[in-house]
């Protein structure tokens, strides 16, 4: 059986907060933390569970996509650490208040977010895609999934 | 899902369903699939002008790059390909994992 939680909208002024008052209730196990981007938005999601029962909240927070950073909970939630880490190293996320550590797997000082809509699928666009012809032969302008015009541009 | 569901081993292709259509080739994440077909107008008795049709030339699925999701199987509109058990088709050498339309339609009956 599949449970559905809801999710919570919050401010990052009210992350920590939130996170800790969820604690209080009982939810007090970071399940996982990651974020989400939409290519219009992006945002960092965490889902606290009680283990206790089958309770759970899932807590959202909006960040701003040009310079997202957000308070870390790894004070109060030391399972916090690990999903934190993965996900300034594939977000881009600033947790502020917390060690600042290594990267896991993107080269060291790269600087990009392999998971941001904006990093650019380099294989991609350079492996030619079987999509691109059609029955009749004639070229389709269509791009393959997931690829922006502007990074074949340059080409 | 009941004892007679196949597992996802591998695809079998019905070739004379195929319309080449190349949703499958558009759909699949890994890019695996590549379809080569080109038009033919076949002239009806009665019809006022030829029909043009796609002829499928060539269907390839790379193994090697497949990742079994099967999202080609859920798309495909004439249901051309399906799920069969066999799964004994390793081979020695990277070429040895493509298989192109006599392959493939080899698993389609029984699948083994």
């Amino acid at each position: 059986m599949t449970q559905t939680t809801a999710i919570i909208d919050i401010a990052a002024d009210e992350w920590v907060a939130t996170c800790t008052a969820s604690a209080a209730r009982g939810c007090d196990v970071v399940d996982w933390l990651t974020a989400v981007d939409t290519a219009e938005s992006l945002f960092v999601v965490v889902h606290l569970v009680d283990p206790g029962s089958s309770r759970s909240e899932m807590l959202r927070c909006e960040l701003n996509s040009e310079r997202p950073e957000i308070a870390s909970i790894t004070s109060w939630f030391p399972g916090a650490d690990w999903h934190e880490r993965e996900t300034h190293e594939m977000f881009g996320i600033d947790f502020l208040g917390r060690s600042q550590t290594n990267a896991l797997l993107t080269r060291a000082g790269d600087g990009s977010s392999p998971l941001r809509k904006t990093t650019p699928l380099d294989a991609r666009v350079r492996t030619p895609w079987p999509g691109q012809k059609s029955a009749t032969g004639r070229r389709r302008q269509k791009l393959p999934p997931g690829v922006r015009a502007e990074w074949t541009r340059d080409e | 899902m009941s004892d007679s569901t196949p597992q996802r081993n591998v695809i079998a292709l019905l070739p004379e369903a195929c319309t080449s259509c190349m949703v499958c080739v558009r759909e699949c994440p890994s890019w695996c699939i590549s379809v080569e077909s080109h038009v033919e107008e076949v002239s009806e008795e009665g019809a006022r002008r030829p029909r043009t049709v796609n002829v499928l030339d060539e269907f390839t699925i790379d193994y090697g790059l497949c990742m079994y999701c099967g999202i080609c199987i859920e798309t495909c509109p004439f249901d051309a390909l399906a799920w069969r058990d066999s799964f004994d088709y390793s081979s020695g050498d990277r070429q040895g994992l493509r298989q192109d339309a006599v392959d493939l339609s080899r698993w389609w009956p029984t699948g083994s």
